[in-house]
C-alpha cells in the first residue's frame, strides 16, 4: 500500500477567493475522495459477469467486497482477475521521487495506459460467477481500508438470462462530453424522469463523442467520468467512439485513452460472435441483441473485417429485437449532412443494407448535434437520401397519435428500421436542412429513453427541462405485410435563420478560478517593452508597476484607471504568476475576459490566445478591430499542454485599441481552470 | 493562501504521433463549419496539428486533393511524427499515388521510437499498399512484421490470410489463422479458417465446424454453400446441389424488392456459380461489385466471362 504523502491534491489554486460567475453551477461535479483519482465504474456486465474499474494515485491493494445484503458485503474479489494498467512516464524523463519510486522492474512489467496523469493506477476488476438479474451492493478497499461510502449508490444488476421477456429501459445519448452546463442539464432530465416514473435505467449506451474536444485521457476525466460519476458507479456504460475521441485513440489498433477508459467484450461473453477487438462488439441484454460498430476509423466496405464480423452476427442472432449502435448516422440534415459526408454516405451504403438484411429494429447514432428521428423505412442506400419507395409506415409512430410501427414477430428481412440520431446531450446545436426519412427534428438539448416490454418497444426524447419532446413505438406481433409508400409523408422545408447570432463559448461546470477579476497585476503602459521575454518566468521588470484589475478607461468602472492613456494609440501589457500542481491534470484553461479592443495572451512565453489583432504583436501590432460585443467573454486558450508546467507558471496579456481616437479602453482578464 | 506546491508528478511526455494536444471545445457544426475555423486558426498560426485535422475534415468530404496538401506541409512542420505518414499514406493511396504512398510509409518505418503499435500500423499499411501493386511476398513480410508489434490485431490477421491465399501458401494459411484464433478468439477468423480448409480442399477436416454452425445460425445461406463446396469436394453432388438451391431460396427471401448488400449478393453469385450457372453468377459478381465487394469479385467476373467466351467460340 501506498503511503498516505503519494496523494496529492490535483492542482493547487493560488487565489480562492473568486469573484467571477459565469452563470454555471459547479455543484453538479463530483471529485472523487483521494486517492481515488477516477471513481469506480461499471462496465462489460453479462448475467454472471461484472467488471468494476477505478483509478487511484500510487497503487493500492484493490479488493472489491459485494454482496445482496447492502449491509453484508459478503464476498470478495480475492479470487477475481485483475487488471492492473498503470501510467509511469517514460524512459529518461524527469520525476519526482514519489514517482520514480513507482518505476520498479514489477510495475514496468504492467500494460501501460496510454496518456493518463503519472502516478496513475487503473484496476479493472472481473467478477464471475454471479447470480443472474440479481443486485448487488459493492465496495472498493485498499486493503481493508473502505474507500466508497456505504451510500446505497455503489450498486450493480447483472442481466437476466439471455432470451429472458422483461421489462427493460436504457438511455441513449450523444455528443455530450463538453464539461459545459447543457451536458448536465441533461443527466438530470434523464435522473429527474426516471425517479419520477419510478423506472430507472438497466443500463446505457453512450453513441461517441465523450471527451471534446480530442478525447485526451483528462478530457475523459472531467467530461465523461467526472460529469456522469453518478450513474456510471452503478449503470453500465456501453460505448461507440465519436470522431473526437478518434484524435487520440485508433480503432485500427485498439490503442488510446478510449480503450483504456471502456472494457467490452471481445471474445462473445455475452452473446454474439466474438468480435476479437475492443473497436466493435455484441452483446445480450434478456430479448434484445445489442451491436456496436466503430465509423470512424475502420473500413465499412463488404470486404472489411468489420462487415464480415456484422454479418456473421447477424446471421446468429435470436433474439427478439436488434439494436445498432455506432457514431457517424446514416441519415442526417442535423450540424453534419449525410449526402455530403463520406463517412456518413459509406455507413449507408455499406453497412445499412447489411443491417437491413438481419432484421435491425433501431438504428442509434450522434455525431449531428440534434435530435433526429426517422420513420419506418428501409433500403434507402443511394444519396442523396429520398423518401420516395423507402418509408414502410410515414405515421408518427406513436400510440397517441397515427399508431405504432408494427413489424412481424420475430426477426425478418427488411421489415423496417427506426434511425435516431441523439447528438444532443451537450454540444452546441445545429441544422443544415431537411432529411426526408425524418419524422421529427428537434433542436434541442436531449436524450433518448428506450423502454422494451415483451413485444413493444418505446423510444422518447426527454429534453433538457425534463419535457417529453418525442413519442415513438415499434410493435412487433402476428405477421406484418410490407407495402413501400411512392409518395410518403414529406417534413416542412427547413429554412436556415438568415441572421444566426454568433455562438459564445462557455465556461466548463468543473472549474476553478485561479487568477480571479480583482488581482494584482504587474503593468506597463505608455511604451512597449522589447522583445518577448517579458512573456516568461524570471523576467526583470524595471519600469512596470502593480496594479489591479480591472485596467482601462471611458464607460465602466476601473480599479486602475488609465487616464493618461484617453485618445492615444494605448496599450497595455500585463504579468502574473500562477500555481499549477500538475500540469498533465489539467483539462482546459482559458480566459474570462472583458476587453477593448484587441488581445494576445501568452503563458510562459507561448501565444495561447489572440483576439482582435490581425499580425505581430507590441508596438508592431497590426490589423487591430475594434471589438463589437459588449462585456466578459470566454476564450478557450489553446496548446497549453505545450507550455503549462508543474508548479509556477506566467499569464501574460498585451491589449490594444484600434484608433487612437478611442474613448474607451478596458482590459478585466481572469483565469480559469478546468481540471 | 497557498496550498501543497509540487510534490510529484510530471508532464507525460507521449510521442506527438498519438497525440494531438490542441484543445478546441468548440461547436463541431459539420466539416465545413470546421475547415472555415480551422483555415482561421491557420492563418495565425499553422501548426502540424491544425493542418492534420483540417485535412481530416477535407477528407470527410472527399476533397483529397486539398488533404494531401495539408498533410504534406504537416509532415513538413513536423517530420518525427508517425501519424501524420499514416494519414497521408492513405490519401495517397486514396488518390492512385501508391508508388508515394509506399515510399512515405517506407520513409516512416525507419523511424525510432517505443509506439510499438503505431509502428505495426506503418507495416500494415505497407503490407496493403505492397499487396495492391501485387507485390504480395513483400507484402507478407511486412504483415508479419506488423503482427509482430501487436499479437492481438484481428485485421492483421486477415490480412495475412488474404496475402497466403494469394501467394498460394494453404498451409500457412490455416496455421496462421490458429495463431490468430488463439490471440483474438475472434469469430471471423474462425470463418476464415473455414475457408481455407475449403481452399486447401481439407473438405472433410472442414464439415465439423460448418455444420456446428448451421445447427446454431439463425440465417443459414452462407454455411449452406460453404457445406456444398465441402460436398462438392467430396463428390456428393446431389446433397450439395440441394443445400445450393435451399441457400438460394434464402438470399431470394432476404433480397426481395431491395437493393440487396453486397455480401448477399456475393454469395448468391456463388451459389449459381458451385450450380454451374454462370451467366446469373457473373451476374450477381457484377452487381456485388458495383454495391462495393472487392475481395476477389473482380477475377470472378473475369474469370466467369472468359469461360462463357470460351463456351460461345466452341
Ligand atoms: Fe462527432
Amino acid at each position: 500500500m501506498a503511503d498516505s504523502k503519494f496523494y496529492r491534491t490535483g492542482v493547487c489554486l493560488l487565489v480562492l477567493c473568486a469573484t467571477f460567475d459565469p452563470g454555471t453551477h459547479s455543484a453538479f461535479a463530483t471529485n472523487p475522495p483521494k486517492p481515488l483519482t477516477r471513481s469506480p465504474y461499471l462496465q462489460f456486465a453479462s448475467p454472471t459477469i461484472m467488471h468494476v474499474a477505478w483509478r487511484t494515485e500510487g497503487p493500492i491493494d484493490p479488493v472489491v467486497r459485494f454482496g445482496t445484503n447492502p449491509s453484508n458485503l459478503n464476498l470478495s474479489s480475492a479470487t477475481a482477475a485483475i487488471v492492473v494498467r498503470v501510467a509511469l512516464g517514460t524512459n529518461g524523463q524527469e520525476l519526482l521521487p514519489p514517482w520514480r519510486e513507482l518505476r520498479t522492474s514489477e510495475n514496468l512489467r504492467l500494460p501501460r495506459l496510454h496518456s493518463a496523469p503519472v502516478g496513475t493506477f487503473q484496476y479493472e476488476v472481473h467478477l464471475t460467477g454471479l447470480l443472474p438479474d440479481t443486485r448487488y451492493d459493492y465496495a472498493v478497499f485498499d486493503g481493508t481500508n473502505r474507500l466508497t461510502p456505504a451510500d446505497g449508490s455503489y450498486q450493480f444488476t447483472t442481466h437476466p438470462p439471455v432470451g429472458t421477456v422483461r421489462p427493460c429501459q436504457f438511455w441513449v445519448l450523444g455528443d455530450g462530453g463538453t464539461g459545459r452546463e447543457p451536458q448536465y442539464a441533461v443527466h438530470e432530465a434523464m435522473l429527474d424522469t426516471t425517479k419520477k416514473e419510478g423506472h430507472p435505467i438497466d443500463f446505457w449506451i453512450h453513441a461517441g463523442d465523450m471527451a471534446y474536444g480530442t478525447g485526451r485521457d483528462v478530457e475523459f476525466q472531467t467530461r465523461f467520468f467526472e460529469a456522469y460519476d453518478r450513474t456510471l458507479r452503478h449503470k453500465v456504460c456501453w460505448p461507440t467512439m465519436g470522431n473526437h475521441e478518434g484524435h487520440t485513440s485508433k480503432g485500427t489498433t485498439g490503442v488510446g485513452p478510449y480503450y483504456d477508459a471502456y472494457i467490452v467484450p471481445t471474445r462473445g461473453e455475452v452473446g454474439g460472435v466474438a468480435s476479437g477487438t475492443e473497436a466493435y462488439y455484441s452483446f445480450d441484454y434478456g430479448n434484445i441483441h445489442f451491436i456496436c460498430l466503430d465509423s470512424h476509423d475502420l473500413d465499412r466496405k463488404p470486404a472489411s473485417g468489420m462487415v464480415k464480423w456484422l454479418k456473421a452476427d447477424l446471421d446468429k442472432a435470436q433474439a427478439d429485437w436488434l439494436v445498432a449502435f455506432w457514431h457517424h448516422p446514416p441519415y442526417t440534415k442535423g450540424s453534419h449532412d449525410s449526402d455530403k459526408e463520406k463517412d456518413l454516405t459509406e455507413m449507408r451504403r455499406y453497412i445499412m443494407p447489411v443491417i437491413e438484411a438481419g432484421g435491425v429494429d433501431l438504428v442509434l447514432t450522434g455525431h449531428s448535434h440534434t435530435y433526429e428521428r426517422s420513420m419506418l423505412m428501409d433500403g434507402a442506400y443511394a444519396t442523396p437520401t429520398v423518401s420516395e419507395n423507402v418509408i414502410l409506415d410515414d405515421g408518427d409512430g406513436d400510440p397517441q397519435g397515427d399508431g405504432p410501427y408494427r413489424k412481424s414477430a420475430g426477426i425478418h428481412p427488411h421489415e423496417g428500421t427506426v434511425q435516431v440520431v441523439a447528438g444532443n446531450a451537450g454540444q452546441t446545436l445545429g441544422r443544415t436542412g431537411t432529411q426526408p426519412v425524418m419524422k421529427r427534428t428537434i433542436v434541442e438539448h436531449g436524450s433518448v429513453l428506450v423502454n422494451v416490454n415483451g413485444d413493444t418497444l418505446v423510444g422518447r426524447m426527454i429534453n433538457r427541462n425534463g419535457t417529453q419532446r418525442d413519442l415513438f413505438s415499434i410493435v412487433k406481433r402476428g405477421t406484418v405485410p410490407i407495402s413501400r409508400l411512392a409518395l410518403p409523408w414529406q417534413p416542412p422545408e427547413y429554412k436556415k435563420p438568415a441572421n444566426e447570432a454568433k455562438r459564445k463559448a462557455a465556461v466548463a461546470v468543473d472549474h476553478t478560478v485561479i487568477i480571479p477579476r480583482e488581482a494584482d497585476w504587474e503593468y506597463l503602459t505608455g511604451a512597449s517593452p522589447r522583445g518577448m521575454s517579458w512573456t516568461r518566468l524570471n523576467f526583470a521588470a524595471p519600469g512596470w508597476k502593480t496594479g489591479t484589475a480591472a485596467f482601462g478607461f471611458g464607460t465602466g468602472t476601473y480599479r486602475t484607471e488609465l487616464k493618461d492613456l484617453r485618445r492615444k494609440a494605448s496599450s497595455i501589457y500585463l504579468r502574473k504568476e500562477f500555481q499549477i500542481a500538475q500540469a498533465d491534470r489539467v483539462t482546459e484553461l482559458g480566459l474570462w475576459i472583458d476587453y477593448e479592443d484587441g488581445f494576445i495572451a501568452y503563458i510562459n512565453g507561448r501565444e495561447v490566445a489572440r483576439v482582435g489583432i490581425a499580425r505581430s504583436s507590441g508596438r508592431n501590432a497590426q490589423g487591430i478591430k475594434p471589438r463589437e460585443e459588449i462585456g466578459p467573454t470566454y476564450i478557450v486558450l489553446k496548446d497549453i499542454s505545450a507550455c503549462l508546467r508543474d508548479g509556477l507558471n506566467l499569464l501574460a496579456i498585451e491589449a490594444h485599441v484600434a484608433s487612437g481616437e478611442s474613448l474607451d479602453f478596458r482590459l478585466d482578464p481572469s483565469l480559469i481552470l478546468e481540471d | 493562501m497557498l496550498t501543497s506546491l509540487r510534490l510529484g508528478g510530471a508532464v507525460v511526455t507521449i510521442g506527438t504521433a498519438l497525440l494531438i494536444a490542441l484543445i478546441r471545445v468548440k461547436a463541431h457544426e459539420g466539416p465545413e463549419h470546421e475547415i472555415e475555423e480551422l483555415t482561421e486558426l491557420i492563418s495565425k498560426g499553422e501548426t502540424a496539428d491544425l493542418l492534420l485535422q483540417r485535412a481530416i475534415e477535407y477528407r470527410v468530404l472527399g476533397r483529397n486533393n486539398e488533404a494531401e496538401r495539408d498533410l504534406e506541409q504537416a509532415a513538413r512542420l513536423d517530420p518525427a511524427s508517425l501519424l501524420i505518414p499514416c494519414e497521408l499514406g492513405r490519401v495517397y493511396f486514396t488518390l492512385g499515388k501508391t508508388n508515394e504512398a509506399v515510399d512515405l510509409v517506407s520513409e516512416a518505418l525507419k523511424t525510432k521510437t517505443e509506439e510499438l503499435t503505431t509502428l505495426g500500423a506503418l507495416w500494415a499499411l505497407r503490407a496493403e499498399f505492397l499487396g495492391a501493386r501485387s507485390e504480395n511476398k513483400k507484402a507478407l513480410e511486412d504483415c508479419e512484421a506488423a503482427i509482430r508489434t501487436q499479437l492481438s490485431n484481428l485485421e492483421w490477421y486477415l490480412l495475412r490470410s488474404d496475402l497466403h491465399r494469394r501467394l498460394n501458401l494453404k498451409k500457412e494459411r490455416i496455421a496462421g489463422l490458429d495463431q490468430g484464433i488463439q490471440e483474438t478468439g475472434a469469430g471471423i477468423l474462425e470463418i476464415e479458417r473455414i475457408e481455407a480448409l475449403l481452399d486447401d480442399r481439407q473438405f472433410q477436416a472442414a464439415l465439423p465446424a460448418i455444420e456446428r454452425e448451421l445447427r446454431s445460425s439463425r440465417v443459414r445461406s452462407s454455411w449452406l454453400i460453404r457445406r456444398a463446396r465441402a460436398r462438392l469436394g467430396l463428390g456428393e453432388q446431389e446433397s450439395a446441389k440441394v443445400d445450393l438451391e435451399n441457400a438460394l431460396k434464402e438470399i431470394g427471401k432476404r433480397t426481395a424488392g431491395v437493393a440487396a448488400d453486397a455480401t448477399l449478393l456475393t454469395e448468391r453469385a456463388l451459389a449459381h456459380e458451385l450450380l454451374g450457372e454462370n451467366e446469373a453468377a457473373r451476374a450477381y459478381y457484377e452487381q456485388a461489385r458495383d454495391g462495393g465487394a472487392e475481395e476477389g469479385v473482380q477475377e470472378k467476373i473475369k474469370a466467369l466471362k472468359a469461360d462463357e467466351d470460351g463456351k460461345a467460340k466452341k
